[in-house]
């Protein structure tokens, strides 16, 4: 089964290099492709420098752009696991062995994972928690994926959500939308735990006044992406899909 | 407020936001793009429900009428909305030209180093997205030249119309890539049908406001164009 890693870097020059060797030193059995989002620092020279795997998008276009960009590049060479991780060292290449093996194992076509099933590591700020429980809840009344932690952005999508993924992919914080998205399309989504550390260097791009926009925002998208598609339901015991509205 | 108008604004509100949900089910529109139009229709519909919210606002910014109010509320949210168009406008179009740039650019490195597998700057049609297949050329109901081609599932990238009524087969290539999206024919008319059928609606309406108004006139006789005048006198 091939992996592929998906690396999206937006201004990443101190944090990406640590991230790569460690994934190509101790992670070989996994390929990987890095997405510089158009960095205004030294993220492409520094790929460039130590012939890292890489794709400069020319524009800006936001985490949701380049992930896409990502799945795309899957789609078009074939792969059939991809995984999501990213470039701030917050992920540990560790569990990208536990998040793709329900995939392996036929149970599932999405793993998050998720800081919150073993509440171990870097937990994230209180508030963002209770935004964050707010989320899974209006999720899963959407669509009835169960999510604990709906804005991680550490998951494997199967061969035909990177398909799906690659044509339809949310671009404004796109983590909790893309679960809908593709849960309203018949995916099985699963969660593992994973233990995620604090970012070490640069800034997050997310402050408060952003913080609210993001929570409306997404809210309000989710509603409608139930409203304007209705539910395909997969019967476990006969596999075949009816959809309800 | 009268109860019409109050029904007026509500009708417009529930209109506003099935259209907007149909244009996003369809891949026409993005959500982001959406949410203005959502909350302006709420708006709409929150102020028919508690007119003593326009009534306040008029009493403290010394408007004579409520419903004035409303007018005044709609254009500044208007103005807004057409300021922030003009802003994405200029950046998209920022955007575009840098695109057009790199592209310009990289195809002149290609060809420089004698490789043009997978690109072709010549029919610039070498693209994951799209594919070529044979069209039939046929003319629709409104005797408009089209394209039929079977559509494609899910993609949303640029598109050439699609469907149109029987034709003589032809052998000239078409690019299909998909339905709805951006450049659709299907799109550009949609716009359209629901003024045709608002003015359908009022004709009779109108007509007859036009001939009691005439007929109302003590003068209407000067009213007439001079050619009608020398008839009726």
């Amino acid at each position: 089964m091939r992996t592929l890693v998906i690396i999206p870097a937006y201004n990443e020059a101190e944090n990406i290099k640590k991230v790569v060797d460690d994934l190509i030193t101790n992670y070989p059995q996994y390929d990987y492709i890095i997405v510089d989002d158009s960095s205004k620092d030294e993220t492409a020279a520094i790929c460039r420098q130590n012939n890292y795997s890489f794709v400069s998008l020319p524009i800006n276009l936001g985490i949701g752009g380049g992930v896409q960009t990502g799945y795309k590049y899957a789609l078009e060479h074939d792969y059939d696991i991809a995984v999501q991780h990213d470039g701030d060292g917050q992920h540990d290449p560790a569990y990208i062995g536990q998040v793709i093996k329900p995939i392996l194992d036929g149970q599932a076509d999405i793993v998050i994972g998720s800081r919150f099933l073993e509440r171990e590591g870097f937990q994230s700020s209180a508030g963002r928690r209770v935004g964050i429980k707010f989320l899974s809840a209006l999720i899963r009344l959407c669509c009835g994926a169960r999510v604990k932690d709906v804005t991680s952005g550490f998951r494997a999508v199967n061969k035909k959500y990177i398909r799906f993924y690659a044509e339809e992919y949310p671009s404004d914080y796109p983590e909790p939308e893309a679960i809908v998205t593709a849960s309203l399309n018949g995916a099985k989504i699963q969660e593992v735990a994973v233990v995620m550390r604090e970012r070490e260097n640069g800034v997050s791009s997310i402050n408060l006044k952003r913080s609210v926009y993001y929570m409306v925002k997404v809210s309000i998208a989710i509603v409608i992406c139930r409203v304007t598609r209705g539910r395909k339901k997969i019967n476990l015991h006969t596999m075949t899909t009816r959809r309800d509205q | 407020m009268t109860i019409t108008l109050r029904v007026v604004l509500i009708v417009a509100c529930g209109l506003t936001c099935w259209y907007t949900l149909r244009k996003i089910r369809k891949s026409q529109m993005q959500i982001e793009d959406s949410l203005f139009w959502i909350f302006l229709s709420f708006g709409l519909a929150v102020v028919s429900l508690f007119p003593g919210l326009a009534e306040y606002f008029a009493g403290v910014l010394g408007i004579y009428s409520p419903t004035n109010f409303v007018f005044l509320a709609v254009i500044f949210l208007l103005l807004i909305k057409v300021f922030t168009l003009t802003l994405k406008f200029s950046q998209l179009e920022e955007k575009l030209k840098r695109l057009v740039q790199r592209i310009a650019i990289e195809e002149g490195k290609r060809r420089k180093a004698g490789k043009t597998d997978g690109w072709d700057e010549e029919n610039r049609g070498g693209n994951m997205d799209c594919v070529t297949v044979p069209g039939k050329t046929g003319k629709n109901n409104s005797g408009v030249t089209m394209e039929e081609v079977e559509t494609d599932t899910m993609v949303k990238v640029v598109g050439i119309a699609e469907a149109g009524n029987q034709g003589k087969p032809d052998n000239r290539k078409v690019q299909k890539c998909g339905r709805g999206g951006v450049n659709s024919r299907e799109n550009k008319e949609s716009v359209f049908e629901v003024y045709r059928y608002i003015i359908l609606l009022f004709l009779p309406h109108l007509y007859v406001r036009c001939a009691e108004l005439f007929f109302s006139m003590p003068d209407r006789v000067s009213v007439l164009p001079p050619c009608v005048r020398r008839r009726a006198v």
